[in-house]
């Protein structure tokens, strides 16, 4: 009897904890990083939890590549399956903090017409290079506002696990539908 | 003694350069004084980046900095895990350090007895990062790295190690680091391994080792691929490596070494 009770006792406590969300070991919210939201909010990554988010590092000044990303992701956004719908957030985080003021993000977000899902990201340079080093992203201050850099999109799953990456999004969005909807499954 | 100094004071002064020359050797040996026994002190300096952005050649000023004479050993890294828990593989998390970190201790705290004095190897760049800062220290960044040990080898056929400055084996060892010429007659050591930089992730070497994702100039903002010295091979290898690595990587090959920043 006793012994039946441990194993259910056992049982029951690796139910509770796959249930739980525990934080992943792979988890990217376990940087122990700080940022700060254009509206002037701080933020831990960890406080993304609960919503699939799409992120991509860019910088505001940026010609080339960044604002095709960022069109690219609005694309996305607007023509999402209905399915996924309502689950993506959307996170821009600036590689360029000196530049990329409060007051230059909410200009940019004006500008690029960024719904309530996006988040844009202010953070120390040091915390902005770990976040990359993290996610596979490189890049590299070339002169004063000019950035050599990837251009990589990232889907991060409901507790921060990277579940997705995909250089030059453009229309090929297939792949993150998918991604996405495993997710879904998933819950 | 007295009057041996003297001479080259008279020299000095008769070209002028003793003004100049006098403060300036002051600050080098109060600097050099800064530096811990096992570091040596590099003056402020320049760094020409390997790679040309579009208005040419750059010229990256480094400040001066306290550098350890060779990669950490598996014995000052033992010492470092044995304060810090988190960072023993049992407990290390994946995000900061793959499965590999520390391949080749048996267990927590038990490195391989005959490689203690050797550099420590299979740490990621995580756990070399908060290594280097428990010592109030932190890694040195590319521009750092290079202005130090970046020199351009003689022309070695890869696989020997004749002009390396170091005694490894490794097949790469010329790549691995070569002493900047002032620094030439330092006990500055380059034992055979890769070694992380703060800002590995800023080389954009596009053919990413194991994909055949070819070169792509769209992925880039600027045209920033093109080689300052293109028979600098050490370079060329240095830079595709360190932009294949992620963050969490622990590999063989793979250590490193602090700097301090000079205050």
């Amino acid at each position: 009897m006793n012994r039946f009770k441990s194993i259910t006792f056992l049982a029951v406590m690796i139910l509770a904890t796959d249930v739980t969300s525990k934080p992943s070991g792979r988890s990217v919210y376990q940087l122990d990083s700080s940022w700060v939201e254009d509206n002037g909010r701080t933020l831990r990554l960890g406080a993304l939890e609960g919503d699939m988010q799409l992120l991509a590092l860019i910088y505001t000044t940026c010609t080339g590549a960044c604002p095709v990303t960022v069109k690219s992701l609005q694309m996305f956004s607007r023509n999402m399956p209905g399915d996924i719908k309502g689950q993506v957030r959307f996170l821009l985080v600036t590689v360029d903090p000196e530049t990329d003021t409060l007051p230059i993000l909410r200009e940019y977000r004006r500008d690029m017409k960024l719904d309530r899902r996006w988040k844009l990201l202010r953070g120390s340079a040091k915390d902005v290079r770990e976040l990359a080093a993290v996610l596979g992203f490189n890049y590299e201050q070339i002169e004063s506002g000019q950035f050599a850099h990837s251009n990589l999109v990232t889907v991060l799953d409901r507790q921060g696990e990277i579940v997705h990456q995909q250089n030059d999004l453009g229309s090929d969005t297939n792949a993150v539908v998918e991604a996405i909807r495993k997710q879904q499954g998933q819950r | 003694m007295r009057r041996l100094n003297l001479v080259p004071a008279l020299l000095l002064g008769a070209t002028g350069l003793v003004a100049e020359a006098g403060p300036a050797n002051q600050i080098v040996r109060a600097c050099t004084s800064a530096c811990r026994t096992q570091e040596i002190f590099v003056p402020a300096g320049v760094y020409k980046p390997f790679f040309k952005s579009g208005t040419g050649t750059r010229q990256v000023p480094v400040e001066p900095l306290c550098l350890s004479a060779t990669a950490v050993t598996h014995e000052e890294f033992l010492g470092f895990v044995r304060d810090h828990p988190d960072w023993r593989k049992s407990r290390i998390k994946e995000l900061f350090a793959e499965a590999s970190y520390l391949a080749d201790w048996q267990d927590d705290l038990t490195p391989q007895p005959d490689t203690l004095s050797q550099p420590v190897t299979f740490v990621s760049w995580f756990a070399a990062g908060a290594y280097c800062e428990a010592r109030g220290a932190r890694l040195p960044t590319v521009a750092e790295w290079e202005r130090i040990a970046g020199g351009s080898a003689p022309p070695n056929k890869p696989g020997t190690t004749s002009g390396a400055g170091g005694s490894g084996t490794a097949p790469f060892a010329f790549a691995m680091g070569r002493s900047a010429p002032e620094l030439a007659n330092t006990a500055l050591q380059f034992p055979g391994v890769w070694e992380w930089t703060a800002n590995f992730n800023s080389a954009l070497v596009s053919g990413r080792i194991g994909t055949n994702e070819g070169a792509d100039a769209s992925q880039f903002c600027g045209d920033g691929i093109r080689a300052v010295d293109p028979s600098n091979y050490g370079a060329f290898l240095r830079y595709s490596f360190r932009s294949s690595l992620r963050a969490n990587f622990a590999l063989k090959n793979l250590g490193f070494r602090c700097v301090r920043e000079v205050s």
